[in-house]
């Protein structure tokens, strides 16, 4: 240190050649006195001399010295301005990183966690830019909206009469389209497979103005009902399935057993509408009997000029205009038609959670700012003698301050390249893993404004942590530090009054982000304890489709259902095989709405709808539902009798008449269908409740129908394991039966019970992982803020805290005054983010399953552990405090 | 002649380069002072006030370039200038002329 000071002071005072001349001679001296006093009394002489020296040095005054050496006959051009500067750059570069390579681990601190502040912020933000703020990758995209059905706050698609109506009858719109989304079996004849085959209007890529990369897209008549069927493939599915060869168009491929000629490919990115879907077939609409099914996303693009709200109000008084149409099918008068923004609708209620994980991420960068403020500045008083002593040589502020920046700028190059490192691969995860669950994820990248964000973070946080710390070090108080000598001076007081501050305001970050993750963690628990309803042990489950072409009689089908489920269940090891269209916990094929027989309503009232699942009886079985009320389906019971039979859960049941028991017996007519040649359905049994609307929703009653009454081409087979048998282990066996007996059957989504509950908690789990780990790491930088803070603290008390104890202080008050003191700090900082926590957390209402953002253990419990932490990173300083030496604490001064 | 007269320091610092010969470098000034005071001197005290005096023109220094080639050593050499020498003659004078009939005084006291 003094070595480095004297080399600065002679070579600023003295000039290059004298600093040269000076330091050789003393190393000449050096040696004589090592060859005549030995080594150890040469080392003291050399440190005592330096020492000396700078004295001297700082004790003349310019005017003293002669000039220094006339310089070299320098012209001065630009390059060699340029020269000189870059040499000092050089030499300042080099000092700097001499500098930190004697403290590696304050260094690696500062650019580990300036890594991860601003990687992680850049990352979020790259999602939220392509998810939020990007406009949808269609042109104009701003003028397309999605039009909807909407009653009672809610939104939902259209239905064939809805759309033809709409599309009749528009004036405000440039254009309306149409489009379902579907899956269908595709057969290679190699394999077969199921696979996402959507359907859409011919308008619709105009509407999108969305061109083909090869071939062309539906023309008119290709809509029109009774047209041979034609497709667009994606462009996966062309490079894949057709070897990318141009002349594949005209082809036809197989899809649910139907010829169907390719017409087109789609562009390598097709927009988010059409993400994952491998074929898009011609949508072709024939006029319906009825107001229902509802199944069509319909879209818009308003006119030119024309204002939202006046499209709007002819949206809804179409819907007034065609309600008498369909009110016998559909009486429910409060629902109108609405539309929003295709972006809005897309994006979804993805966006709240985006902004809560980018707010979290923005916390930490700022927490990891004031933390390596706070160690720079930490530093930087250690280091305030080194300071004073350049100021009292006569460097300017300006130079000390470049030198304090060389070093910050250094540090947060460094960490924002390891940044960029951070971003590029948590861009990875988020498009490796994100994809089930934020849409858009394919255009997330490290585009223009991505990168813009990443600069503005970088500078951003050089300038929190490199300028402040540096205008604190070389404030008017440095100088005052060379007289006094340390206790007490002017800098050090207010710096540590300044981080202070920073730390407290490190804790007020940290609480919305615990209190926020423990929400989420707590949230996670209950949903993980959420009874399913069925036995997730031991049971193997898969999509099974058969092509429309076989089995065209319900008795045929029936029949294949049967014969497969029979060869499955004589598999040794497997207990029970079934089939529903439903898989808990989280899908059912179909909602559909009913009037009871006994609870007529009147005009104008909405028909209760609830999920509609068509299951064997061994289905319950396989599941491990049990039978709560009344008795199983039964054909030789069922099949005569005029009514269609079903079973109902027990929410349905306490729903209608308050309990299982009460609903046997009981009629109602369903879809819509109100005349007296409608067909009854009578409940005969009632099963126990099965998640079907994911663990996080409240069953509102479930419909099952009897398989071999109404045979599905497309169901889930469960299969349930003897004990001690692993279902995944028959997953081999059960395909090669299902082959022998329909080979062009299309097997997928296979899973194990286990599985599907693991899927059904995968988003809650990842949020509660991210908002935790970013809980974590903000606890973890205000500890080792407050634990630096404190030990500094002690180091500049020793003597007052040596006076204390060498008057008969109790070592114990030492550690209640330094704990007071630490603690007092978090305390502060604690009250200040528990308001934060309070307001934050609100937002976060839709994202938690049986806990109140106001939850009093979850609050409880992170102020524990704040506390405790807190604590705990006091205590050190505290017992080393009690252990200072009063004598020689003394004896020193 | 110059109006200011010169510190002990300097003083002595003039007369160890007299005393080697009229020019040297600090490590043997150092040496000599150190030999003949029985006192730590420092080097950079010494190097700085052969700077002083330099600027006062009682010395003129050069960069000793042979050194530099032979050992790599870089050397500064100063050398007494006529008005040095002429300064050191007056103070010996105006000291002589001081102590001129005391020194019993003083070895009695």
């Amino acid at each position: 240190m003094m070595n480095r000071i004297f080399t600065w002071a002679a070579r600023r005072i003295l000039g290059r050649a004298d600093h040269l001349a000076l330091s050789s001679e003393m190393e000449e001296l050096y040696q004589y006195r090592l060859a005549r006093d030995g080594k150890h009394a040469a080392d003291r002489w050399l440190r005592r001399e330096r020492r000396r020296a700078v004295g001297h040095l700082a004790g003349i005054r310019a005017a003293d010295l002669p000039d220094p050496e006339p310089p070299q006959p320098l012209t001065t051009t630009p390059t060699l301005r340029l020269r000189e500067t870059m040499y000092n750059m050089i030499r300042e570069l080099r000092s700097s990183l001499r500098g930190l390579a004697r403290t590696p681990i304050f260094a690696l601190t500062i650019i580990a966690t300036l890594a991860i502040g601003i990687g992680g912020a850049t990352a979020v933000f790259s999602v939220i830019n392509a998810v939020l703020l990007e406009p949808l990758p269609y042109p104009e995209s701003s003028e397309l909206v999605r039009i909807s059905n909407h009653a009672r706050g809610q939104d939902w698609v259209f239905s064939v009469a809805d759309y033809l109506a709409l599309e009749e009858q528009q004036t405000r719109f440039e254009g309306v389209a149409a489009m379902a989304w579907n899956r269908a079996t595709y057969a290679s004849g190699e394999a077969t497979e199921r696979m996402l085959v959507h359907s859409a209007t011919p308008s619709f890529f105009s509407l999108l103005d969305l061109r083909p990369e090869y071939g062309r897209t539906f023309t008119a008549e290709e809509g029109e009902p009774g047209a041979p069927s034609s497709a667009l493939v994606s462009w996966g599915f062309w490079n894949r399935e057709m070897d990318g060869d141009p002349a594949a168009l005209g082809r036809t491929i197989r899809l649910d057993g139907q010829d169907v000629t390719v017409i087109g490919v789609l562009p390598r990115r097709a927009g988010p509408l059409l993400a994952d879907a491998e074929v898009v077939t011609a949508l072709q609409l024939a006029p319906p009997a009825r107001k229902g099914p509802f199944f069509l996303v319909a879209l818009g693009r308003l006119g030119e000029g024309v204002a939202p709200a006046s499209a709007a109000a002819e949206l809804r008084t179409i819907n007034e205009r065609i309600f008498p149409l369909w009110q016998d099918s559909w009486p429910d008068q409060e629902t109108t038609w609405a539309m929003t923004g295709l972006k809005e609708y897309v994006v979804g209620d993805v966006g709240a959670t985006l902004l809560i994980v980018l707010g979290a991420a923005t916390f930490v960068l700022l927490m990891v700012c004031v933390n390596s403020a706070s160690l720079l500045l930490a530093r930087l008083m250690d280091r305030r003698r080194e300071l004073a002593v350049r100021t009292a040589l006569g460097a300017t502020r300006g130079q000390l301050m470049r030198h304090l920046l060389t070093e910050s700028a250094l540090l947060s190059i460094v960490g924002a390249g390891a940044g960029l490192l951070v971003t590029v691969s948590g861009i990875r995860l988020v498009t490796a893993f994100g994809a089930d669950f934020i849409p858009r994820t394919n255009e997330v990248g490290l585009t223009g404004p991505v990168l813009l964000f990443f600069a503005v973070a970088a500078t951003a946080s050089l300038v929190l942590f490199g300028l402040f710390p540096s205008l604190r070090g070389t404030g008017a108080g440095v100088a005052r530090d060379l007289r006094e000598s340390g206790h007490g001076a002017g800098t050090v007081r207010s710096a540590s009054r300044t981080r202070g501050l920073l730390v407290a305001g490190q804790f007020a970050v940290s609480v919305p982000l615990i209190v926020g993750g423990g929400l989420l963690l707590a949230s996670l628990t209950k949903l993980a304890n959420v009874d399913p309803g069925f036995d997730a042990d031991r049971v193997l489950t898969m999509n099974v489709a058969v092509p429309n072409d076989r089995y065209p009689s319900a008795g045929e089908l029936s029949e294949f259902w049967r014969s497969l489920l029979t060869e499955v269940r004589s598999l040794p090891g497997v207990e029970e095989a079934g089939v529903g269209t439903g898989r808990p916990p989280s899908e059912y094929p179909f909602t559909n709405n009913f009037v009871l027989e006994d609870q007529p309503l009147a005009p104008g009232e909405t028909q209760p709808t609830v999920p509609w699942v068509v299951a064997s009886p061994e289905y319950f079985h396989a599941l491990g539902s049990p039978l709560v009320a009344g008795r199983m389906f039964d054909r030789t019971l069922d099949d005569p009798d005029p009514d269609f039979i079903v079973l109902v859960d027990r929410a349905w049941a306490t729903r209608f008449y308050d309990s299982p028991e009460g609903a046997l017996g009981r009629r109602f007519r369903a879809g819509g269908c109100t005349g007296d040649d409608c067909a009854w359905f009578r409940v005969v049994g009632v099963m126990e409740n099965v998640k079907y609307s994911g663990l996080n929703g409240t069953s509102q009653g479930v419909v099952y129908m009897n398989a071999d009454q109404a045979p599905n081409r497309n169901s889930f087979l469960v299969v349930r394991a003897a004990p001690d048998q692993d279902p995944l282990g028959f997953i081999p066996m059960v395909r090669n039966l299902i082959r022998q007996a329909e080979v062009e059957a299309a097997i997928s989504r296979v899973a194990s019970g286990d599985d599907l509950l693991r899927a059904d908690l995968r988003v809650p789990r990842y949020l509660a992982i991210l908002v935790g780990s970013f809980g974590a790491i903000s606890l973890l930088l205000a500890v080792v803020g407050i634990y630096g803070i404190m030990a500094y603290y002690v180091r500049q008390h020793r003597r007052d805290i040596g006076i204390r104890l060498a008057l008969g202080g109790e070592p114990g008050n030492v550690i209640g005054l330094v704990l007071k003191n630490g603690l007092g700090l978090v305390a502060w900082g604690v009250t200040a983010g528990l308001v934060g926590a309070v307001i934050l957390t609100r937002f976060m209402d839709t994202l938690l399953f049986g806990v109140e953002p106001t939850d009093p253990y979850v609050l409880g419990a992170s102020l524990g552990t704040m506390a405790l932490v807190a604590i705990a990173a006091c205590w050190g300083p505290a017992r080393r405090a009690a252990r200072v030496p009063p004598r020689e604490v003394l004896a020193e001064e | 002649m110059s109006r200011d007269t010169l510190g002990e320091f300097e003083h002595m610092v003039l007369l160890a380069i007299l005393r080697l010969g009229g020019e040297a470098y600090s490590v043997p000034i150092v040496l000599e002072l150190e030999e003949r005071t029985g006192r730590e001197v420092a080097q950079a005290a010494v190097f700085i006030a052969m700077k002083r005096l330099e600027k006062k023109e009682l010395l003129t220094s050069r960069m000793d370039d042979h050194a530099v080639k032979e050992t790599g050593r870089v050397r500064r050499y100063f050398q007494l200038t006529e008005a040095g020498r002429e300064k050191l003659r007056e103070t010996r004078e105006a000291l002589v002329s001081l102590w001129d009939g005391i020194s019993t005084q003083l070895d009695r006291a």
